[in-house]
Formats: C-alpha cells, sequence, structure tokens
C-alpha cells in the first residue's frame, strides 16, 4: 500500500468512525447492520402456523424450576445438543435439535388474534387505509419469475387463516391456493385441482372435450387479444387438472410407511404433502394447525396436539435433511403469541392459559437458519424478555434476506405504492446470529 | 356487613372424602332476585357444586333455606329418551304415564326419571331441556353446565336492593366458598319466563305482567328472543330498566364478549315504539316510554347479537312514571363545593375546593378561574365517567400569561375497578409557572353535552393517598398450608411509603412481616388460617395504614375478585365482604 492509498483507506476509516460515534453506535454494531445480505439459499418456505399461540412454556422454553402454577408440573427434557432443552411435550424433536434453531424472545404488543395474526404476518400493524400482503403472498411474488411450476406459488394447507386477505394490495395471482380436502383421507380432493369422488382421467378429458364443443363463443373469439389471458388460464388450469402437477397431491404415491412417519392425521399428512410440494419447487408453503388457543384445559389439550405436532415437524425436519433438501427449504413454525405464563386454575379455565404476546418461542430450520442455537432469554418464569428481542419484522426480514429478497427494497405492487417490502427492522435486528456462512 | 349463614343437615351432604375437592365455583343465579315475602326457587349454574351444603346471602332477611344440587344426566338410550319425553307430556296434559316399553336394554338411570310425576315444574323443565335441546357445543361452557336448585326465603322486611350470594361447602373438613353473585330483593311482584316448552307442544301463553310495577325475570338462550307483554295506559309514562350485564359483567369465556341485552317495544300493532340497548354510559337498558294510547304492548329482550348462554340472566323492572336509575356523584366533605351554576363560580375559586356541575349543551365549555402561586404543585382531577356521567372529559390548563400550561384528556389508571372501564376521567397534574389568575377549560372530548353530564372538578394540593386491594374475596384455606395472595396498592398524587397490613391474626397470618413496601404496587404474600379459625366460613376484614404528612391513615383493604374479558383486559369486581373458609389438612387416598 503506498502513502496515497494508506491516507485514503485512513480517512475512509475515521469518517466511518465519527459517523458512527454521533449516531450513537460502536462501530462494530453498525458495520455488523451494513454487513452484506446472506448468500440466499433458500428455494422454499415452509410456514407451519400454530393457530390460535402455543405456550411457550409447553413448547420451547420451558420452566421446569418454576412453581407448578407456571409449569403445570410438566419438565424439560434434553436435546442431542448439549445445553439445549425442551418442552416433555415434543421428545421427537428434540432429537433433531441440531437441526433447527429456536428463538425464546419472541415479542410484539398485540394480545389479539387478528391484529397480531397480521403483525406477525406483515410486519405492520393494520390501519392506515391499505391491507398488506402476507408473507406468503411476497415470496410467491419474487419467486413467481423463476419458478415454472403449475401449482400456484403460495399455497395453504388445508384451510386458511381468515383473519384477512393475505394477498393484501398485491396481484391476485399471489393470493394463495387453499387446497380444503383432507390428506389423511383416502383421496385428497384439493379444490379445483384433484376432481371428487372416482371421476378418473379418461372421465375428466371426456367432460373437457364436452364442453369445448358447447364453447361456441370461445370459437368464435379465438385470437382475441382480450382473451388471451383468459384463455392463458383454462390451459394452465387444465394443465395442472389434467397433467402431472396434481401429483403431488396424491398421497398414495408415497410408501406407508413414509406416511406413518409423519403420523396419519391430517396435519401429518398435510406436513408430508408440503414437503412434495417444496420437491416440485413450490416457493411458499403455509400449514395452518387449529386448535392450539388453550384458554381452558391447556394441558388436556397439549397433550393430544402436541403429540401429532411433535411427530409431524420432527419427520419433516429428518425427511427434508435426508433428501438434501434442508438447505433449501426454511421450516418457520410460529404462532401469532405465545401464552399466559401463570396457569389460571380457576374456573371457567379450569387450568388454561390465555393470551400472551410479550414473550413466546417459536423455530426456525434449513434455508440458511444454522442449527443447535437459542436466540434469546426469557426470566425464570418465560414471561418477559431478558435479552435479545427479536420482532415480528426482524423475523419475516431474516426468513426475507434468505430467500434473497432486500427487506429494505421496493415492494412491488400492481397500484404504483411506494412502499418497502418491510419497515426498519428493530434496534436488536434480523436474526443475523443464525445465518449460516 | 351482616350476612346469614345457612348450613343444611347432613341429609343434603353428599357423602365426600378428606381429600381437598376442587373449589365449587357459581356462574349464575336465575332467577337473580324475589320480592319481600316470598319463598323462591333460584336454579344456579356452576361447577364442582356436587358436594355443596349451604349459602351466604349478605344483609340480613334473606335465607338459603334448602339447596339441591342436580346429578347430571346421562344419555338415555334412543327409546328411553321417547319414553321420558311421553311421560312429560302426560303429566303436562293431565294423562296418564304411559308403559314402560318391553325393551329396556342399555337404560340409563336417574333419580329424577324414576318419579318424573311428583317432580315440580323447575325439575321438569330440566329434564325436559336435557331431552329435547341439542346439545350446542359452540355455546356450551363446562363452568356453568352443572346445576343445583336452592330454596331462598326472603322475609317481609328485608331491605330492599341488591347483596351478594354466595355458596358454600362445609362439613367432613373440606370447607371452600364461593365467588359471590348478585341477588336483588325487591318490592315488586315477580314474574318468571315460561319455561321451556318441548317440540311439537302447544305454546303456553305469552308472558304477561299483569300489573306495573313489576320485574320480569328471564334467561336469554342461544338465539332468543324473549317478549313479555305489558299492559300500558295512554299517555302515562313508564320506565323500563334491565339489570343484564350488571349480573356478570365480565364473561371472559363469552366470546365475543359480555351479555349485550337490548329491549324493544312494540305496539298493540306490533310496530316498534320504542328501542333501547344501553343507558348513558351503562351497557344494560333503560328506557322511558309514554304509551300514545292504550293497548297491549310487548317487550322484545335478547342478546344484541343473538347469542345466549344459560348465565345470559336478565331482570326487567316495569315502573310508572319516569325513574331514571340512580346515578351520579357521592356526598363528599373533603373541601368547601361550589355550583358552576352559581354567581360564586364565575368569580375566582377557592384553592383547595371544588366545583360540581352539568355540561348541559353539545360542545359547551366551561370556564372557571382560580388564583395560584408560582411553585405551587395543583392536581386538577375531573369525577365523571368513574360515577356514570357519558362524559368523556377534557382539561386545559391555562397561566396568567395566557399560554397553556398543560393538558389533558384521559388519565392512566393503575387498575380497572368495578363499572369504570375505560380511563376516561380527565386530570392534571402541575407546578405552576407563575403568580396570578388561572382558567381551567373543562370541555367534552366528542363535544357532546346535555342534562346527563354532570361532573366534578377538584381543584386541590396533592393528597397523597393509597388503596388496598386484595385478589380474591372468597379465600379457600387450608390447615397449616400457606396460599399465595395477591395485594393490588394504588398510589396517589406522591404517596410512595411502605404500607402495614392489619390482620385479625386469630383468623389468618401472613407469614413474614405483613408490609407492603414502599412504592410496591403489586405484593404476594402466604397466608395461613390463624389459630381460632373454625371450619365454620366467615367474614375476615383486614386494614392498611400508612404514614400521610406524619399522620397515619388508616383504610379498609377491599376484597375484589380478577375477571379477564376479550383475553386482554383484566378487571376487578370489588366485593361486600371478604369470606374465609377453612378446610383441614387433605390426606391422600390409599
Amino acid at each position: 500500500m503506498n502513502r496515497r492509498d494508506f491516507l485514503k483507506t485512513f480517512a475512509t476509516f475515521s469518517t466511518l468512525g465519527a459517523v458512527a460515534h454521533f449516531a450513537g453506535r460502536p462501530l462494530s454494531a453498525w458495520a455488523e447492520k451494513a454487513a452484506p445480505p446472506p448468500r440466499p439459499r433458500a428455494k422454499s418456505v415452509i410456514e407451519v402456523w400454530v393457530w390460535g399461540g402455543p405456550s411457550q412454556l409447553e413448547t420451547f422454553d420451558p420452566k421446569p424450576g418454576a412453581p407448578r402454577d407456571y409449569n403445570g408440573g410438566f419438565k424439560a427434557i434434553p436435546t442431542n445438543v448439549p445445553g439445549i432443552e425442551i418442552s416433555e411435550f415434543f421428545p421427537l424433536l428434540a432429537q433433531h435439535a441440531d437441526k433447527y434453531s429456536l428463538i425464546r424472545t419472541m415479542t410484539h404488543p398485540h394480545p389479539g388474534h387478528e391484529t397480531a395474526t397480521y403483525l406477525m404476518q406483515t410486519g405492520r400493524n393494520p390501519g392506515g387505509g391499505r391491507v398488506f400482503p402476507a408473507i406468503g403472498a411476497v415470496i410467491a411474488m419474487f419467486k413467481a419469475e423463476n419458478y415454472r411450476g403449475d401449482i400456484p406459488p403460495y399455497v395453504i394447507l388445508t384451510v386458511p387463516k381468515g383473519r384477512f386477505s393475505e394477498v393484501g394490495f398485491l396481484n391476485e395471482r399471489y393470493s394463495p391456493l387453499v387446497t380444503g380436502g383432507n390428506p389423511a383421507a383416502e383421496k385428497f380432493i384439493v379444490d379445483g385441482i384433484v376432481p371428487p369422488g372416482g371421476l378418473s382421467r379418461e372421465a375428466l378429458q371426456k367432460r373437457f372435450g364436452l364442453l369445448e364443443q358447447l364453447d361456441t363463443f370461445g370459437r368464435a373469439a379465438a385470437g382475441m387479444e382480450e382473451l388471451k389471458r383468459f384463455d392463458e388460464a383454462g390451459i394452465g388450469a387444465r394443465r395442472v387438472v389434467e397433467g402431472d402437477a396434481a401429483k403431488v397431491f396424491d398421497l398414495a404415491l408415497e410408501p406407508k410407511a413414509m406416511r406413518e412417519r409423519y403420523g396419519m392425521t391430517t396435519l401429518g399428512q398435510s406436513f408430508l404433502t408440503a414437503r412434495r410440494l417444496v420437491e416440485a419447487g413450490v416457493p411458499y408453503i403455509t400449514i395452518n394447525a387449529q386448535g392450539w388457543d388453550t384458554h381452558k384445559r391447556h394441558f388436556e389439550t397439549m397433550k393430544t396436539k402436541a403429540a401429532e405436532m411433535d411427530k409431524a415437524t420432527s419427520a419433516l425436519i429428518s425427511d427434508l435433511h435426508e433428501r438434501g433438501l434442508l438447505d433449501s427449504t426454511i421450516i418457520w413454525w410460529t404462532g401469532e403469541f405465545g401464552r399466559t405464563p401463570k396457569v389460571d386454575w380457576d374456573a371457567p379455565w379450569n387450568g388454561g392459559r390465555n393470551h400472551y404476546p410479550h414473550c413466546f418461542s417459536c423455530l426456525v430450520a434449513g434455508g440458511g437458519f444454522a442449527g443447535g442455537k437459542v436466540v434469546g432469554e426469557s426470566d425464570e418464569f418465560a414471561a418477559k424478555v431478558v435479552s435479545r428481542p427479536v420482532s415480528p419484522q426482524d423475523m419475516l426480514g431474516s426468513i426475507y434476506e434468505l430467500c434473497g429478497i432486500d427487506p429494505d427494497g421496493k415492494l412491488p405492487n400492481p397500484i404504483g405504492l411506494d412502499v418497502p417490502v418491510l419497515p426498519p427492522e428493530s434496534a436488536a435486528g434480523r436474526l443475523r446470529e443464525l445465518y449460516r456462512s | 356487613m351482616k350476612f346469614s349463614l345457612f348450613l343444611l343437615s347432613a341429609g343434603l351432604c353428599s357423602a365426600f372424602s378428606l381429600t381437598a375437592a376442587p373449589d365449587p365455583y357459581i356462574g349464575y343465579l336465575y332467577p337473580a332476585g324475589g320480592r319481600q315475602g316470598e319463598k323462591i326457587r333460584v336454579l344456579i349454574g356452576g361447577q364442582n357444586l356436587s358436594v355443596l351444603t349451604g349459602g351466604i346471602v349478605s344483609g340480613s332477611g334473606v335465607t338459603i333455606e334448602k339447596l339441591q344440587v342436580v346429578k347430571f344426566f346421562p344419555a338415555p338410550a334412543g327409546n328411553q329418551r321417547r319414553y321420558l319425553v311421553q311421560r312429560l307430556i302426560a303429566v303436562e296434559d293431565g294423562k296418564k304415564p304411559p308403559a314402560v316399553p318391553e325393551d329396556t336394554d342399555g337404560w340409563r338411570e336417574h333419580p329424577w326419571w324414576d318419579r318424573i310425576e311428583s317432580l315440580p315444574q323447575l325439575e321438569r323443565t330440566l329434564i325436559a331441556r336435557d331431552l329435547c335441546v341439542p346439545k350446542n357445543a359452540l355455546q356450551a361452557s363446562p363452568s356453568i353446565r352443572q346445576m343445583a336448585i336452592a330454596e331462598i326465603a326472603i322475609a317481609p322486611d328485608a331491605l330492599p336492593g341488591r347483596r351478594e350470594l354466595r355458596l358454600i361447602r362445609s362439613g367432613r373438613g373440606n370447607q371452600a366458598v364461593t365467588l359471590p353473585l348478585p341477588f336483588f330483593v325487591d318490592t315488586a311482584p315477580q314474574v318468571k319466563e315460561a319455561p321451556y316448552t318441548m317440540p311439537r307442544r302447544p305454546l303456553p301463553p305469552p308472558n304477561r305482567l299483569e300489573q306495573i310495577p313489576a320485574t320480569f325475570n328471564g334467561q336469554i338462550m342461544p338465539g332468543e328472543t324473549d317478549t313479555v307483554e305489558i299492559p300500558l295506559r295512554q299517555n302515562q309514562d313508564y320506565t323500563f330498566i334491565l339489570t343484564g350485564r350488571a349480573l356478570r359483567p365480565f364473561l371472559g369465556d363469552a366470546v365475543p364478549g359480555h351479555f349485550q341485552p337490548i329491549l324493544r317495544l312494540l305496539t298493540p300493532e306490533g310496530e316498534e315504539a320504542a328501542f333501547a340497548d344501553d343507558y348513558l354510559v351503562h351497557p344494560d337498558p333503560v328506557m322511558f316510554f309514554r304509551a300514545p294510547a292504550d293497548g297491549l304492548y310487548r317487550m322484545e329482550i335478547r342478546d344484541n347479537l343473538y347469542r345466549g348462554r344459560e348465565d345470559f340472566v336478565y331482570r326487567l323492572q316495569v315502573l310508572p312514571g319516569t325513574v331514571p336509575p340512580e346515578r351520579g356523584l357521592p356526598a363528599q366533605t373533603l373541601l368547601p363545593e361550589t355550583e358552576a351554576s352559581s354567581p360564586a363560580a364565575a368569580g375566582l375559586l377557592p384553592f383547595p375546593g371544588m366545583i360540581r356541575g352539568v355540561l348541559t349543551r353539545p360542545g359547551e365549555t366551561a370556564t372557571f378561574r382560580f388564583s395560584g402561586h408560582k411553585g405551587e404543585k395543583v392536581v386538577l382531577e375531573v369525577q365523571a365517567r368513574r360515577f356514570g356521567s357519558p362524559l368523556d372529559s377534557r382539561l386545559t390548563l391555562i397561566a396568567p400569561d395566557g399560554r397553556t400550561v398543560a393538558e389533558n384528556d384521559d388519565v392512566q389508571e393503575p387498575l380497572l375497578v368495578d363499572e369504570y372501564t375505560q380511563h376516561l376521567d380527565s386530570g392534571i397534574t402541575c407546578e405552576l409557572p407563575q403568580t396570578g389568575e388561572y382558567r381551567i377549560l373543562l370541555t367534552d372530548t366528542e363535544g357532546r353535552g346535555g342534562k346527563d353530564y354532570f361532573y366534578r372538578l377538584r381543584i386541590d394540593r396533592p393528597r397523597p393517598d393509597f388503596q388496598v386491594y386484595l385478589v380474591g374475596s372468597g379465600l379457600n384455606l387450608t390447615r397449616n398450608t400457606p396460599r399465595k395472595v395477591r395485594f393490588l396498592i394504588v398510589r396517589r398524587e406522591g404517596f410512595s411509603g411502605p404500607i402495614r397490613l392489619i390482620i385479625p391474626e386469630r383468623f389468618l397470618k401472613i407469614s413474614g412481616t405483613p408490609v407492603i413496601p414502599a412504592d410496591c404496587k403489586e405484593w404476594s404474600a402466604e397466608i395461613l388460617p390463624g389459630t381460632a379459625a373454625s371450619n365454620t366460613p366467615r367474614a375476615v376484614e383486614l386494614f392498611a395504614e400508612g404514614e400521610i404528612a406524619g399522620k397515619t391513615v388508616r383504610h379498609s383493604v377491599i376484597p375484589a375478585d380478577e375477571f379477564i374479558q376479550a383475553f386482554a383486559h383484566t378487571h376487578l369486581l370489588t366485593a361486600g365482604n371478604l369470606f374465609t373458609a377453612v378446610r383441614n389438612s387433605s390426606k391422600k387416598k390409599k
């Protein structure tokens, strides 16, 4: 380095230092946030939406040392990562802790389902006259350019959240395909894709043939530019129904042992379907797991709910890992909030937990998230964040970055809005400590 | 406050082990009141009622003479159900009961099913409802599913008004007392809603009040609209006061919220004559009506959203004349009080002092003046919404030089207590920046006003004070086993000192020093029964003392029960008494 270069470098760093000083932050932190985004690894995201808000104490932030009024008498169990314990309700997941990481200090101020769901899905508070799109629609939009599959880029298994319009102000083509149906049934009837009943492919083709014969308008208007999009949509829909794309929902093609590994329940088979959708290249899949709003008799409900969730989630993580797909698939397991740390034993709750957004847990795996780590520390009751709070926009921003989407960039939209993908990250920042190098 | 404690004989006690049973809980009383001089049968819904033995009613003159727990109805076999329904119909029609069919395989038993013909109406109604009403799982709440029937005697000279009723379990060392529910002693004749009618049966005559005043008692089940016919006379004024939400202000598990009763009055021709869904800021409706013509009018009562549950119980008082429910500012002797409408209010007000008035017109701003000195601390406090005024006040303090010193429209109360569910009374606490004449502007935040918009404005120096609440008005204790309790402390206007709890140690003991530390707003302690605490439930009074300006100030500790509403807000409902029940130490089953 010559003297001129040295002086140039010295001046640069001095300026940086001065800016950092007057901005009130140590240079290291400033440099950390100014670090380039991670290498985008994730091609797909599987969101496990634990509807109603799962208790942090009976999932990933157990407090075995707390009184029974807090932990209900339930314990923590070790995982295959020394030093990390999770609730005894998840013994199977405990065997795969090296593949996922836990965030124990998710926090926001909203205890209502609708507002909290909107915040967790969009990174924004409701109001202001706009309905922002949920993360699924955003990722579907950004990934659509490179996605050539016939299945829509955003799929929900099997019922919608119903709390708000998930596509928001984005184009309708990014709204989710909600499958309906029951993947654990003999035939998984997906709305608009898998014909109901025993309709064979031949019978279906005959029906399409009949439709063509009756479509005198279509024949008369053939080639009209105004109907080109309509025609393309029809051709695309028919390709999905008649072609091989719909086979992704045909779980009979899976070995019985594999199906049983996930659990022969609607939830378990939804997880298996999600894996197949990832294999088909679908960018965003949500599994809406209902029934976790355990205001009453929480522990009784947990005994059944947790067992099937444990089986399904551990099967998904391990299966994706074995197939070499975990590195390119983010799994994000969360609800809209957690549950009150102190159990309400009195009537009408009879051992229930109510809503609690101030400190709750979620799980991330794959897609560039490291495994075997814990982010954040809560107090002895899992009631307060002691260190490293994580806001919804930080969580969403981390997922976006690993998908190659700039959270601070513009959110393209068809109505000309000038909005960023997300609001600025919080002071605590995105989950950079979990990014794999 | 006095109370009538009634413990019943062993015939009504169920055999029960000495293991600690879960505490009983009561969710509703139906009807929720009765008339002086009458004996009534009250249906009680709750859980863990199996071993109730009696009850306590505050005040005197109201006694629970008999208490019977209703055994759960098993699901009958198909042909058994049909047979039971036919027996009920035979009783209604005064006919011979049907013969028992030959095939009774799988038939279940219930002590009432064997003697339907000899049962009172209430018991037959419960059987009929259980057999015929589809179980609507979405609205069923296990916490009120179990039932008991209480026979309550109201003395002719029992003072009318609101009482607190609790049920107790006693005997065999397993004492427990429930939370209180309101029970009203009335002077007017009582009419109860017609009992449930089984499908395809002739409908009973419409509910009707034969005279006014009268009180109609009802219960809104899912999707129901109750109706009652009321004879009204032309050009007469009437007042209809419904008490519904006030019976259970907070129902945390009634999604989307508590009972929201509405009243709809129809003319004899069926036209809507009047509608009410609240009264000022109170969710229970009050209707004032002048009848345009003689006739039999019909009043409809339902939930605003057509919901219903067993605990959607109501009382509808029908009164002659225009009789607004009692609301208003309680009397005070703390400070000299000036009427806002008086000539004195136009001049300089006493400081400290109170001013009492009404914002009679929409958009009105009341202006007051007082003289203050630079550096003086002043507290301006509006008392309006907390006493039921619809006024949502806004205060502005203006200095002698015309600058605004401070503005406020809501003071965040540390606790939500009783009916005060929103922080709508305004207040300003500040140091006066100048010496001279100050102006206070008082208005409604939304520019409303009217004859009901009463207020009291306190202009004062800070008066440090405190109030202590004990969470849980029914303490069920076990001998030699500490129980954790919470005290919530409201500290006002600079009071930060420690607070001594004065506890009758013969009946209650606190582990450790019974002193709430300075600045503490929530304090937990462990309590135990005292040496003289017997197994008989009793009322206990606690006091709290603090030092304020060199003097010892003593207040009663207020017992209150905590309720959740909308899963996000916690409210305290104060109770008239703190009751304790002491059970013996539990013994494990072998």
